[in-house]
């Protein structure tokens, strides 16, 4: 189930402007931290990585499968989930139609669409409550509910999340924190965060990005929980 | 001013309003999703007009000649996307203005080319040219007909966008494409299948419509611009405005043709430039 | 680089204006004058349309109406009101700018791509306008002949070779007006709206303003070239003010290079150059073709020579100058 990302040399650019510079990042199968300052280019990374950019030097492999410069939906087919910054959603869909949505694309017409989506519901029971409300009308900690309980329809390879704890309350944290922590047991997960008590108690490594650079690499349990890459944020 | 010819005109502006929401909506549907101003959509409409009134001609039936002429705009807009619209996503807004400009031009020749210049016409069957009693007035059985056609295929795709998952997927990437896409689905082949079924939409509505105009090439740059009008009347991202718009605009072209018909077409664009300067956001626009 | 140079727009120098004008002196003696008027003038009015998309960004499908009623405003002043020259020029010109001014803030109130449509919307309405309700004074698709007008001083209108150097002239002056709007304020002021509203509404401009003062010389410069040219063939045909002399404009603005001085004369030339060369080729049912080949190069050059022929052969001669960006 679990496979290992890798990525070799990957280098990106807006045109001129280059953004990435010879990224090296190992997932190993595990909880992989990517912190940074802000405009380090994390968001980036993860949008290179998910096909929503292409990439001017370099190589993706997720397993044995090269995904270096295919389209996202190819990508997400693949395995790989996403769940942006932001905490977007569709405004005109309701909470049951992101679900409807996501459990189509994941799980084709093969799968149990609606038995998923139950299944969705019952690990997040408050979705079941807004189900039918506009996505518009849901609060930040719900509508990251939603996000995260699309992202895992399906046998997800690797798991993307950025900054999933941003601009939630304290109390939220701590739930989202446990739900990570809880799935990191079944999907290896790369995770961008500023939350370096989320982060020491669920990364397995972690890298420091530094404008499009890796800086700063912690490569096992211990290290991370030690929290030197702190300084770095 | 008696009352028998208000009543047929208000018929008629319905019916004629409601063709123009059910032509405009593909255009709109385009600009939603793919971020492309489609004028090539007028030639869609045109080629849909014309080819019905060929088909009728080998065929003599009318049924037969607007599921053919839509099939073939099927394709025609098939290879318009792949070859020509699919090079504009994600590019300026004015070159798809300019490009897809040129498309409706170069169709406007190709027409005059293989149909000439002068007017044509199209009688549909028999049983649609009478007319019937109602309230007090005769009424044109066609425009009953074409109203009726029109309101039908509207609900369909009123249905089809927030009851399906093709639906649901347009309105999702309307707002957020890439998103969609890591999600899993191809937007490129949606992005195909919104602007096939629009330009078919587009093809219906001419053809539907041919029995009542005078069929000559400039059709298709004067129907652009009535869907266009409909779009900033009714305001964008939303299917019911875009059927009231079409419908104040129809009523508009018939109400004025009883005092003045050659500025007709002129009233539906004076009603556009006053939303334009007192509600640029349309009726129930999102956008 | 300078902004100018980066957004890919050359200066516009006095060598070519002075060159362009030297050159439609002379160019009578290969060409008919009346098309080397009708390159100059048609030149001039692809510069009207471009100040507005080269510069402004702003596209506009309905530049012929401000061509066609300078044009068939100073036709109508001749044979109604007075055969005095410069009181029917200037009343075509008064009345483009009103018109603009008209429905200026109709159209300036969103972006592309409103803008562009509700110009060719407007265009629309005019030439329904002209064709039907006011045919007894237009002529409807008939178009308009002047019937008089008379000598201005001691300049006699009716010989063809004065008129024409008195109109070149004028065009003359007309560049050197669009060189001083361009290096004026306004100048920048439209460019620089163009890439940031929010950067010149926070410098205390109003975008709209500068937009609108925009179009109204834009409108001006395309409505002397319709008056000038009506006045100088002695007739306006209905073809000035249709909808689909739009492509025709924007074929001259962009074939030549769009943001360039001399790109619109090139494009004009190429224009009249395939109009010739069907007519030769075809016979006059050439007319009915044109539209489409227009249409069919636009779109050639459009997907793959995004800034315009002029720019390309600007590259090609690379040493020579210096290197002009696309846009």
């Amino acid at each position: 189930m679990s496979e290992i990302l890798e990525v070799s040399n990957l280098s990106f650019a807006y045109g001129q402007a280059q953004v990435l510079f010879d990224i090296n990042i190992r997932t190993g199968g595990l909880v992989t931290g990517i912190v940074g300052r802000n405009g380090a280019g994390k968001t980036t990374l993860l949008r290179t990585i998910a096909g929503l950019e292409k990439p001017i030097g370099g190589k993706i492999l997720l397993g044995k499968t090269d995904i270096t410069g295919l389209p996202a939906w190819k990508i997400s087919k693949l395995g790989i989930s996403y769940v942006p910054q932001d905490k977007r959603v569709f405004t005109s869909l309701t909470t049951y139609e992101h679900l409807l949505i996501a459990a189509n694309a994941k799980l084709g017409k093969s799968g149990d669409v609606e038995g998923e989506i139950e299944k969705a519901m019952d690990y997040f029971p408050r979705l079941r409550v807004v189900k039918d409300s506009k996505a518009s009308n849901l609060s930040g900690g719900e509508r990251q509910m939603l996000n995260i309980a699309m992202a895992l329809f399906g046998s997800t390879k690797l798991l993307m999340l950025d900054e999933p704890t941003e601009g939630l309350a304290p109390a939220l944290t701590r739930t989202f924190g446990e739900v990570l922590k809880e799935k990191s047991r079944e999907v290896p997960m790369i995770l961008v965060e500023q939350n370096v008590p989320l982060l020491k108690d669920v990364c397995d490594r972690i890298y420091v990005l530094e404008e499009g650079r890796i800086i700063h690499e912690e490569k096992s349990r211990d290290e991370v929980q030690e929290g030197g890459f702190a300084k770095y944020l | 001013m008696d009352v028998t010819y208000i009543l047929q005109q208000t018929i008629l502006g319905l019916a004629i309003g409601l063709t123009f929401s059910m032509v405009a909506i593909g255009f709109s549907l385009t600009f939603g999703l793919s971020k492309v101003i489609n004028l090539a959509h007028g030639a869609f409409y045109a080629l849909g007009t014309y080819l019905t009134f060929a088909a009728m001609h080998l065929t003599n039936n009318f049924a037969l000649s607007l599921i053919i002429s839509t099939g073939s705009i099927g394709l025609v807009s098939l290879l318009v996307e792949k070859v020509l619209v699919n090079k504009l996503y994600g590019k300026d807004i004015d070159l798809s203005l300019i490009v897809t400009f040129s498309t409706l031009l170069v169709v406007s020749t190709l027409i005059k080319m293989v149909w000439g210049l002068d007017p044509k016409s199209v009688s549909p069957p028999q049983f649609l040219t009478t007319q019937i009693y109602l309230a007090g007035a005769t009424l044109p059985v066609y425009y009953l007909f074409l109203a009726t056609c029109s309101l039908i295929l509207f609900i369909f795709v009123w249905a089809v966008i927030n009851k399906t998952m093709l639906g649901r997927v347009i309105k999702a990437g309307s707002e957020d494409k890439d998103r969609v896409e890591t999600l899993g689905i191809n937007m490129g082949r949606v992005f195909t299948i919104n602007y096939v079924f629009g330009g078919m939409l587009a093809a219906l509505g001419g053809g539907l419509m041919a029995p009542l105009i005078s069929i000559e090439p400039s059709i298709g740059s004067r129907i652009i611009l009535l869907c266009f009008a409909v779009v900033v009347v009714g305001g964008m991202g939303s299917i019911f405005g875009t059927m009231l718009a079409g419908i104040i605009i129809g009523l508009s072209i018939s109400y004025v043709t009883m005092f003045n018909a050659p500025m007709s077409e002129a009233a539906a664009y004076l009603v556009m430039a006053i939303f334009l300067l007192i509600r640029p956001k349309g009726l129930l626009g999102t956008g | 680089m300078t902004v100018l140079e980066k957004k890919g727009i050359s200066r516009i120098e006095w060598p070519q204006i002075l060159g362009l004008t030297v050159f439609f002196a002379v160019l009578p003696l290969f060409l008919p004058k009346t098309l080397s008027m009708q390159i100059l003038f048609y030149a001039l009015l692809g510069l009207a349309f471009d100040l507005m998309y080269g510069y402004g960004n702003l596209l506009s499908f309905g530049h012929a109406l401000f061509f066609g009623v300078g044009a068939y405003g100073a036709a109508i002043t001749f044979n109604t009101i007075t055969g005095n020259p410069l009181v029917a020029i200037g009343v075509g010109l008064a009345l483009t700018v009103a018109v603009a001014a008209a429905i200026g803030p109709a159209a300036l109130r969103r972006r592309d791509p409103y803008f562009a449509l509700v110009m060719m919307a407007f265009n629309i309405f005019f030439y329904q306008l002209f064709v039907a309700p006011l045919a007894p004074w237009t002529g409807s698709d008939m178009g308009l002949t002047i019937r008089r007008m008379e000598s201005f001083w001691i300049i006699d209108f009716s010989n063809k070779t004065i008129l024409y150097y008195i109109m070149l002239a004028v065009a003359f002056l007309l560049m050197i007006l669009i060189k001083i709007f361009m290096k004026s304020k306004y100048g920048a002021l439209l460019i620089a709206t163009s890439e940031s509203e929010f950067k010149v509404e926070s410098l205390g401009y109003s975008s709209f303003k500068i937009k609108y003062l925009s179009l109204l010389f834009s409108a001006f410069l395309a409505g002397a070239s319709g008056a000038l040219f009506a006045t100088f063939l002695g007739y306006s045909a209905i073809d000035f003010i249709a909808p689909t002399f739009n492509i025709i404009i924007v074929f001259i603005a962009l074939i030549g290079g769009s943001g360039t001085f001399l790109g619109p004369f090139i494009g004009s030339f190429i224009y009249i150059a395939l109009t010739y060369l069907l007519t030769v080729t075809m016979g006059w049912h050439a007319s009915i073709y044109l539209d489409g080949l227009i249409g069919l190069i636009i779109i050639i050059v459009m997907m793959k020579f995004r800034g315009g022929l002029y720019r390309y052969l600007y590259q090609l001669a690379k040493g020579i100058y210096v290197r002009e960006p696309m846009r």
